[in-house]
């Protein structure tokens, strides 16, 4: 039936796109004018066509994407209260961040049996505490977020010892086979200054060592924290070619799995400048990570960013979740990338580049020798400095920033390592320090 | 456990594509611009973005105009205050528009004026002859005026305008035709239809009064709002361009270029409805916020041409609104009374333009130049 609406025009294909292009562009350089090459050295072409094609097999959830509001545990009343207030405003699950044990009664009441995942962002390695922990949200989804290799990637530091770390894990893995004990923290790669590429090839190797210790049970029992940058579109495929490449490794130990991923806005890109544009950047990255088919999405938190007063960070995080949720209305999340000529082209790429980093890896005796020898830290920062680079000469714009450059100087960074640390850490850096 | 050897590891690609509808055999450049009105869109052409200019006086209207001009702007709509609509601007004489107007350079900045649709004329009258007190010819003036093809009634007005001085203004931008919000009535094949059946009714009688199909193909735009329903949206911009160049072929123009749709997103109102114009592959958005130059700079989003080409979701809305939508526009052309009112038309030899330009020089009032037109039609 179609037929009679569409054999009035011809069929085309890619060469005659390319053809018509060049006539165009009158003698202009096709490559020079048309062609973006990225930081992960994947170059977009100004067409995607379906006579061109390709594409892998991914695999998705099929569940209700969930909304995560951080709460900074200080006071454990003020937290639950926050956290209250956040399932009010439509979180439907919540991310505790705390550096010292805490009240689970108090920071949990009135908040189980709602239906809120809970993730736990703890800077310590207490075993009491999580067994504790665990008991008492039994009936929870619950989240434990614990990453010993991520930890020493970020601080320099086991949280107690190699052996001792290792201990842990393996002592509540054996005790808690079902719950979600460990987690894979790629933000702090990609808030470090790594690209996608690197970012999906450390992911991978990083798990490995723990499929690798734990044995291939816990493969489908890792959460894995990803930061989502600016690229829209190279983000929505660094998740689909993760999520590919994962079930790939897992092969070779005969098992199978859909990666749990956590998005949140990365901490990179965004600036002391301007709140709104801020904002926007956070919505773009969090509309990547829907439909690059994550499990979880994260409101940013510009707290830490900009001191803000208690009542304007309440309505920043309110209008976010609302932003948040609205965007949840979109159905068929995977549908939309599925079959993206453009989407999937990106996602092949960036599955092929990273599993070529991720076998080098794997040959030169794995992630953590890699990380203890200072490989992994150092092409994070050439990356990094290449990324800095661009930015200074204006390749790389933040647009808040250029609009206000005369006002603006970027000042060099002057985060130091104080504490003394076994290997050197991976640090987030904001790419305009201000 | 023992380390596992990977380096056999391969990824399997497919070139197979399983889902594939017919109209993705298409390419952008080309009828029917399905995929897109230009061979590299964005890349080369960044979106225009139209600051809307509502709710002031002429003379703070002018000084916004000025503050945006400083920020890079050069398309403004402006919203006019009419008998139906309490906001907007208001105003009522050349002397208002003078007002709006002064200390900008014209033929720089493009103008989309918003009105009821029997202000048109008076309107445009106001500009010209302003503009010409203000030292602008009016063949360097470049504007565009939007009609809303659902309460279309001033057809012998705007043919009578074109026939008469369409030669005049080398820059007249377009007409741009609005559907109406799909959202608030709940029927989209309707709409769109309404407005297919609309533009294409209004196209015979410029045939018929002499105008060349491909002198009015061009000068006829689509005014579109989006709702949330994002992806669904960009679906429609391009069922939408596939239907007019469909429709448009049926008259057989020799220049291609009249077979695309130039789509003008109104009423944006929120970032991601900058986001969905662009990714619809749209020509202009009308907005208070502009966040295009973000789009542009931070995401990559407008480094390809149509990036969510191929979608499985995007794709099949969009065959799914063409067939349905074409099927309600051959059913609306086949009804006898949308025939008769096609058959109506006799169109005033006098240039009511030019009767409106004379009658604003000399300091005649909106309402009194409206019912002065009103007369000889």
């Amino acid at each position: 039936m179609s037929d009679f609406y569409f054999n009035d025009f011809p069929s085309s294909s890619s060469a005659t796109w390319k053809q018509k292009i060049q006539f165009e562009l009158k003698g202009a350089d096709y490559n020079q004018t048309l062609l973006t090459k990225t930081i992960e050295g994947i170059t977009i072409k100004p067409f995607y066509h379906i006579d061109s094609f390709e594409k892998l097999d991914i695999p998705t959830i099929n569940s209700q994407i969930k909304i995560c509001e951080k709460i900074v545990i200080d006071s454990d009343k003020e937290a639950n209260l926050k956290a209250l207030k956040a399932i009010n405003n439509g979180a439907s699950s919540l991310k505790f961040i705390s550096t010292k044990s805490f009240n689970i009664t108090t920071v949990f009441e009135k908040l189980i049996n709602k239906n809120i995942d809970f993730h736990l962002q703890l800077s310590f390695l207490d075993e009491d505490f999580i067994n504790e922990l665990i008991c008492k949200l039994k009936n929870e989804s619950v989240f434990y977020n614990i990453d010993i290799i991520g930890n020493l990637a970020k601080t320099g530091n086991w949280f107690n010892s190699l052996n001792s770390d290792f201990k842990s894990i393996e002592k509540l893995i054996e005790k808690n086979p079902t719950n979600y004990i460990l987690s894979v923290n790629s933000n702090t790669y990609q808030n470090g200054g790594a690209n996608i590429v690197q970012q999906v090839a450390y992911s991978l190797a990083h798990a490995n060592e723990y499929l690798l210790k734990f044995g291939s049970d816990v493969a489908s029992k890792i959460q894995f924290n990803f930061a989502t940058g600016g690229n829209f579109f190279f983000e929505i495929a660094k998740i689909r070619a993760f999520r590919h490449l994962f079930n790939l490794i897992l092969e070779k130990y005969n098992t199978s799995s859909v990666a749990t991923i956590f998005s949140e806005p990365t901490y990179r890109n965004k600036t002391k400048l301007d709140l709104k544009t801020n904002i926007i950047r956070a919505t773009t990255e969090n509309f990547s990570a829907i439909l690059g088919g994550t499990n979880t999405i994260s409101a940013f938190s510009f707290n830490e960013l900009y001191n803000l007063k208690t009542e304007l960070s309440e309505n920043v995080s309110k209008n976010q979740l609302l932003v948040l949720k609205e965007k949840l209305q979109i159905k068929n999340q995977n549908e939309i990338s599925n079959n993206s000529y453009f989407i999937e082209s990106l996602t092949v790429q960036i599955a092929e580049k990273a599993l070529e980093i991720f076998k080098d890896i794997e040959n030169s005796g794995g992630f953590l020798k890699q990380l203890k020898e200072g490989t992994i830290q150092r092409k994070i920062i050439e990356n990094a400095k290449k990324e800095q680079f661009l930015y200074n000469s204006e390749e790389l714009v933040l647009t808040d920033i250029y609009k206000n450059k005369k006002n603006t100087t970027t000042k060099p960074s002057n985060i130091k390592n104080q504490y003394k640390t076994l290997i050197s850490p991976i640090l987030a850096k904001r790419i305009h320090q201000d | 456990m023992i380390r596992k050897d990977f380096s056999d590891l391969k990824i399997e690609i497919q070139s197979n594509k399983i889902s594939c509808y017919e109209h993705e055999n298409y390419i952008a450049g080309v009828p029917p611009f399905l995929r897109g009105n230009s061979s590299t869109m964005y890349l080369q052409t960044p979106i225009k973005s139209k600051f809307i200019i509502e709710n002031n006086s002429p003379t703070s209207g002018n000084s916004i105009i000025k503050e945006k001009i400083k920020l890079g702007y050069n398309a403004f709509t402006l919203k006019f205050n009419s008998k139906n609509n309490n906001s907007g601007i208001l105003l009522n004489s050349i002397d208002d528009m003078i007002s709006l107007l002064k200390d900008i350079s014209l033929d720089e900045i493009l103008f989309t004026f918003n009105t009821n649709n029997e202000n048109t004329i008076p309107i445009i009258a106001f500009f010209i002859c302003a503009s010409k007190e203000l030292g602008f010819k009016k063949e360097l003036l470049k504007f565009a005026i939007q009609i809303n093809s659902e309460n279309f009634t001033n057809r012998n007005t705007l043919l009578n305008f074109l026939k008469h001085t369409i030669n005049q203004l080398p820059n007249f931008e377009s007409i741009s035709f609005s559907a109406s919000n799909y959202s608030i009535n709940g029927n989209l094949q309707n709409s769109l239809s309404n407005y297919f059946t609309t533009t294409s009714s209004f196209i015979q009688n410029c045939i018929s009064e002499g105008i060349k199909i491909d002198t009015i193909a061009s000068k006829i735009s689509f005014s579109f709002e989006l709702d949330n329903n994002y992806f669904y949206n960009i679906a429609i911009l391009k069922a939408s361009r596939f239907l007019w160049a469909k429709m448009i072929s049926e008259f057989q123009p020799k220049d291609q270029i009249s077979n695309a749709l130039q789509i003008n997103i109104i009423n944006s109102k929120s970032y991601l409805s900058t986001l969905t114009a662009i990714l619809g592959g749209a020509q202009s958005i009308e907005t208070t916020i502009d966040n295009s130059f973000f789009i542009e700079k931070e995401t990559y989003i407008t480094k390809t041409v149509d990036p969510l080409g191929g979608s499985s979701e995007i794709e099949k809305f969009t065959e799914e609104i063409i067939l349905k939508t074409w099927k309600e526009v051959i059913n609306k052309q086949k009804n006898d009374s949308f025939n008769q009112i096609n058959e109506q038309v006799v169109i005033s030899n006098e240039n009511l333009l030019e009767l409106a330009i004379g009658a604003a020089k000399k300091r005649i009032k909106l309402d009194e130049i409206f019912k002065l037109i009103s007369i000889k039609i």
